[in-house]
């Protein structure tokens, strides 16, 4: 046996020591070098969590948890005062499905489709905005690039409410496009805009817009024309242009855009409130008086949990479709 | 068959450039980056509007044609293949665009895919192809609308290096065989020279030289044509005129085969073109001893530098000339040499 101590130090870091933590105690005191730099993973373990952690804790407390009281509270029952009764109970769902004390009514079921719907056409306007918007931008030259990004982003800085109220305004009886459209036959004379479908969408989409144009403008920004003049080449038409060679290169900020858009669309209820009155009541509108007015929570969160549900699954219906394209996108890091 | 005459506003990108290729050859316009050279091919394209001039494809003005109404197919740099598309779509894309009937697509497509032997790949997408697979995509989705012209912006540049030679046979067989008019830019001299029937030079939007191939290649025009071409400055010499066809240089006195038109310039010799022997005769017209230096074998032959005894130029190096003669020949470092220019093979340039 003619083994040096270096050979027995060798020994001691190189193999596994079964009497401690087994091989993984082995591997995690291993040296390597990760991204240039020499570490061990055990190391690298616990920079990870102590990074990770503060996020962690915060989206537990304040995102999961409530998440799952909201979840709880849907199957409580209101008590007599707009209080909490801790009775287990499926009336509040059994309710929103339209089976009311008055007999079947599709009122609820109705408000979260239209909901749904009101969510989907303000976001198929601000698709079709957006395209021509940040394709616009993209040839600019790169100053007055900054210079329309800027205009977008500083309708985020203005309170959705002033916003509203803006519009309130300019939709007014006595403003030019309410004369207008009074002058065209269009709504009685002295009459407003508002409420309605126009003041309710022109709300929307200039509320949503900017979510749909900043990761579209993304995904235009780094377009390879060669492709589009590609398809120019070969005789393509203006929908094939479109269809072949700018959307599926502008698909990854298209999805982002879809879903930041049509998601806080979806819960939207300041808008529609203001502009839309009572004829255009959304899912949005109808959980803040749940909360707000009703005192009936459990219902609320009823109402509050199905649109949740309801969001996850157009979620995870997209993500399938976006996994079947190799191409990939954003969404599949998710 | 195509006549071009264009000037640019901005910065004259071209300037007055006009050439006529002729059908079913391959002209190559060669030149170096931001010559104008990929504009000039845009514009034939109709990618791009010339401020002035008129392109003619059979005597028909097609200058304010769109692209997509132009008898003519490109062969993009990135090839610009649609990256959701398959192979077989991608090939499909312009005749589906222009309206065929499917079986006649489908016959066309895979007749194509045959022929760039690429049969059993049309259902692969492009980020699942290799480099040199991509290409042939792109060639045959060019191709299969059998365009008159057939343009090729830099072909061969994402392709490695041991492709290169493999695809430049290919073209050229390719192009025999289906007969259609390709017009390539390069800044490849040796692409211009394995591919090209006709060539055009390019500089600073300008046409510097126009000709067939051998022609360009052994008799460049000036001095940037033949340091484009791969000439070393040690082979572009100073001359000055002695009398007769008689010019002198610093290595020798040379006797042209006829008197180029001025008195003081620069002449060419090929590296190749010069006659290297061990044997020293005496120095004297179109002659001179000289040294080896720098020798080694390039793949193929021996290239060296002969610098002229005694030596030393006014820049402190020796002055020096570089050859090329083929391995056989039994030379080494510090060997004096023969050095012999032919009449026939002196190049003066303008």
């Amino acid at each position: 046996m003619a083994e040096t101590k270096f050979d027995k130090d060798m020994a001691k870091t190189s193999s596994a020591e079964p009497d401690r933590d087994g091989v993984l105690a082995d591997a995690s005191d291993k040296i390597l070098v990760w991204r240039g730099e020499m570490t061990s993973f055990k190391s690298l373990r616990t920079r990870a969590l102590a990074l990770s952690a503060p996020p962690l804790v915060w989206l537990t407390v304040l995102l999961a948890i409530p998440c799952v009281l909201l979840v709880g509270l849907s199957f409580l029952t209101r008590g007599q005062y707009g209080e909490i009764v801790y009775v287990p109970t499926f009336e509040n769902i059994k309710r929103l499905a339209g089976f009311g004390l008055f007999g079947w009514n599709a009122n609820f079921v109705l408000i979260l489709l239209r909901s749904f719907v009101v969510a989907g056409i303000t976001t198929i306007l601000c698709i079709a905005l957006a395209y021509p918007l940040t394709f616009h931008i993209a040839t600019r030259p790169g100053r007055s690039r900054v210079f329309w990004l800027i205009l977008i982003i500083i309708p985020f800085w203005t309170n959705v409410v002033v916003r509203a109220y803006a519009w309130l305004l300019i939709l007014g009886p006595h403003m030019p496009p309410a004369r207008l459209a009074a002058w065209l036959g269009l709504i009685n004379e002295g009459g407003s805009l508002y409420p309605g479908s126009l003041a309710v969408y022109l709300g929307m989409v200039s509320t949503f817009l900017p979510f749909m144009a900043l990761p579209l403008y993304a995904s235009v920004e780094r377009l390879n024309w060669e492709i589009i003049e590609a398809a120019k080449d070969l005789y393509g038409q203006r929908l094939q242009i479109f269809t072949q060679a700018i959307l599926p290169q502008t698909r990854p900020g298209l999805a982002v855009g879809v879903i930041v858009t049509f998601v806080p669309a979806m819960a939207t209820f300041v808008i529609t409130d203001i502009l839309g009155g009572a004829k255009t009541m959304l899912i949005g509108n109808l959980i803040q008086q749940q909360f707000a007015q009703a005192w009936d929570w459990p219902f609320g969160a009823a109402l509050s949990s199905t649109l949740m549900l309801m969001t996850l699954i157009c979620l995870a219906i997209f993500k399938r479709r976006q996994d079947e394209d190799p191409q990939g996108s954003i969404l599949n890091r998710f | 068959m195509l006549d071009v005459v264009k000037s640019f506003g901005k910065q004259k990108v071209l300037n007055n450039v006009s050439l006529s290729v002729e059908p079913g050859e391959i002209f190559t316009i060669l030149g170096p980056s931001g010559c104008g050279k990929t504009t000039l091919l845009r514009i034939v394209a109709g990618l791009e509007l010339p401020d002035k001039g008129t392109i003619l494809l059979n005597a028909d003005d097609i200058t304010k044609r769109p692209a997509s109404r132009r008898p003519i197919n490109t062969v993009f740099q990135s090839y610009a293949l649609f990256p959701h598309l398959n192979v077989f779509d991608n090939v499909a894309f312009g005749l589906k665009a222009q309206g065929f009937a499917d079986d006649v697509i489908g016959g066309k497509v895979y007749d194509i895919l045959e022929i760039l032997q690429m049969t059993g790949l049309d259902k692969r997408r492009p980020h699942e192809l290799s480099g040199g697979q991509k290409q042939r995509v792109a060639l045959a989705r060019a191709l299969v609308n059998e365009p008159l012209v057939l343009l090729l912006d830099e072909p061969m540049s994402a392709l490695d290096a041991h492709l290169r030679t493999q695809v430049q046979d290919e073209l050229r067989s390719l192009q025999r065989r289906l007969g259609t008019t390709f017009v390539m830019v390069t800044h490849d001299q040796n692409e211009a020279k394995m591919l090209s029937n006709r060539l055009a030079v390019m500089n600073e939007g300008e046409i510097v030289q126009f000709g067939t191939t051998k022609d360009v290649f052994s008799t460049p025009k000036n001095k940037f044509v033949a340091e484009f071409l791969g000439a070393t400055k040690n082979n572009i010499i100073d001359a000055t005129y002695l009398g007769g066809n008689k010019y002198h240089t610093p290595f020798c006195d040379i006797e042209f085969a006829s008197k180029p038109s001025w008195e003081k310039g620069e002449i060419l010799i090929w590296p190749e073109r010069l006659q290297v022997s061990p044997e020293i005769g005496s120095d004297g017209t179109n002659y001179f001893t000289g040294e080896i230096r720098d020798l080694f074998y390039n793949g193929q032959g021996l290239d060296f530098m002969i610098a002229k005894e005694p030596g030393a130029s006014s820049k402190g190096t020796p002055l020096s000339v570089k050859a090329r003669t083929s391995s056989e020949m039994d030379i080494r470092n510090g060997q004096k040499v023969g050095v012999y220019f032919p009449p026939d093979d002196i190049v003066p340039l303008q």
